[in-house]
């Protein structure tokens, strides 16, 4: 569905890639080097990438940025509204989440860890081929990390042909909901590592390989 | 800290009792009491002249007011999201923001005539750079986080006007709001003194050809009531209501 042909790009070297349906991609690689950047490509927000990145078309991409980015002066059931989610399908995606009760709250008034849930919710409305997750564990404690990781494999669950791309830091969260793995280094970054994960590779011995990579 | 209740009404009494004081003190014409004041305010009423004036004048800053706040946000945004357009505007708005109302006044008068258009064009020719400034400032803090959101989400045109931008906007266009609303006031008295012969400004002058300034101190306090109740009727209440999702947020953080 989406096809990486990527050089010249001022952060970003030459990386030659492809997804496929059902793919479940972990994306790792130290800070800043250009992991958001790429996500931001695939989704279309990164002009100098116009052309080198080709979507399927009419594919939908759901996106879960690092913040919520929800409009804070509308009520989460509005925000979802907004993406063209009927009321029911709302309920329905609010109760998936866990955010049956929250649906006439401002997003200010819900926490970061609800705030998320709140932002997955809408990106899951547009019913996306494509569902892009930039560390969606990201300041949240070990306990909401774990809930929020158990609730996004369930989802993948239900979704078998959904594609999925998480930028993530903790080779855990690749061991969980991967099935493969990509991995960015070097200025301009590069994918050094685009590997699919068996059911015996481990988070041990991803990390493992990680190290042996320098990381 | 906040000050206790009753320190807003300490100065302006004072003030009327001063006055009240050395108008009796004095006995003079030049310097009408408040009662003569509140008098002549009375008759004018009465004989439903203020009422036309007021009615003339306020039609007036209406329609310049709209066309201003309408043509300045239009410029204003267009050069807070355009490089190119701020900088093809850019000089002529530091040029017509410090025009002097005045000339453009005269301006306009010799080359239209002391016509109604001319009138009102002087004053929104005077009103959009501010506008436009304020504006342009809201547009450049546009967030564009959620710009991309909107993309990402392939929100409409008008979804990305309505949802997205006016409610960023929202406090600059209030601030243009009051500003544009004190700055043209002022300004269609002068246009009206200038070159009307009906409206608060031209009855302002009047009075003061006969040196009548119980009259001009009576349109005066009616033309501050008015403004008053406007921003009191309208402009609090529509602020109150749009930034009521400002304070959740503030309550929970």
């Amino acid at each position: 569905m989406l096809e990486l042909r990527i050089g010249g790009h001022p952060i970003l070297g030459a990386i030659d890639a492809r997804v496929a349906e059902g793919d479940r991609i972990c994306l790792l690689g130290p800070s800043g080097v250009g992991k958001t950047t790429l996500l931001n490509g695939i989704a279309g927000l990164d002009r100098r990438l116009n052309g080198m990145i080709r979507r399927r078309a009419e594919l939908r991409v759901g996106y879960l940025f690092q913040e919520h980015r929800l409009l804070p002066w509308r009520t989460v059931r509005q925000n979802l509204a907004m993406v063209g989610a009927r009321n029911d399908e709302i309920d329905r995606l609010l109760a998936q989440v866990g955010l049956a009760d929250a649906a006439e709250a401002l997003p200010d008034q819900l926490s970061l860890g609800m705030a998320r849930r709140a932002a997955l919710a809408r990106s899951l409305a547009i019913k996306p081929d494509l569902l892009l997750l930039d560390e969606p564990f990201a300041s949240l404690d070990p306990d909401r990390a774990a809930e929020l990781r158990g609730l996004i494999t369930r989802l993948l669950d239900a979704h078998p042909r959904m594609a999925m791309i998480c930028v993530t830091h903790d080779a855990r969260d690749a061991d969980d909901l991967a099935n493969r793995l990509w991995y960015l280094d070097g200025t301009p970054a590069e994918l050094h590592w685009d590997q699919p994960l068996s059911a015996r590779t481990s988070a041990s011995r991803i990390s493992e390989r990680l190290r042996r990579l320098n990381v | 800290m906040k000050p206790p209740r009753w320190a807003y009404w300490i100065m302006l009494p004072l003030a009327v009792a001063l006055w009240a004081a050395i108008a009796a003190l004095l006995e003079t014409p030049l310097l009408p009491t408040p009662s003569a004041v509140l008098g002549a305010l009375w008759q004018s009423l009465q004989s439903g002249e203020l009422q036309q004036h007021l009615g003339v004048t306020l039609r007036r800053v209406l329609i310049s007011f709209v066309l201003a706040m309408l043509l300045g946000a239009l410029l204003g945004v267009w050069m807070g999201r355009s490089a190119l357009a701020n900088a093809l505007f850019d000089p002529l708005l530091v040029l017509f923001l410090n025009l002097p109302a005045l000339v453009t006044i005269i301006l306009l008068y010799v080359w239209f005539g002391l016509v109604e258009a001319a009138a009102v064009l002087a004053v929104v020719i005077n009103k959009v750079p501010n506008v436009a400034v304020t504006l342009r400032e809201g547009a450049r803090s546009l967030d564009p986080r959620l710009e991309q959101m909107a993309q990402v989400y392939a929100f409409s045109r008008w979804q990305r006007l309505a949802d997205v931008w006016l409610p960023q906007l929202f406090p600059y266009l209030m601030a243009a709001t009051r500003g544009g609303l004190a700055l043209i006031w002022k300004i269609v008295l002068v246009v009206e003194l200038l070159g009307r012969s009906d409206g608060i400004g031209f009855q302002l002058h009047m009075a003061f050809q006969v040196f009548d300034v119980a009259s001009i101190l009576a349109y005066s306090l009616a033309f501050i009531a008015v403004v008053q109740a406007i921003e009191l009727a309208l402009l609090q209440p529509l602020e109150r209501r749009a930034s009521r999702w400002r304070d959740v947020g503030a309550q929970h953080a």
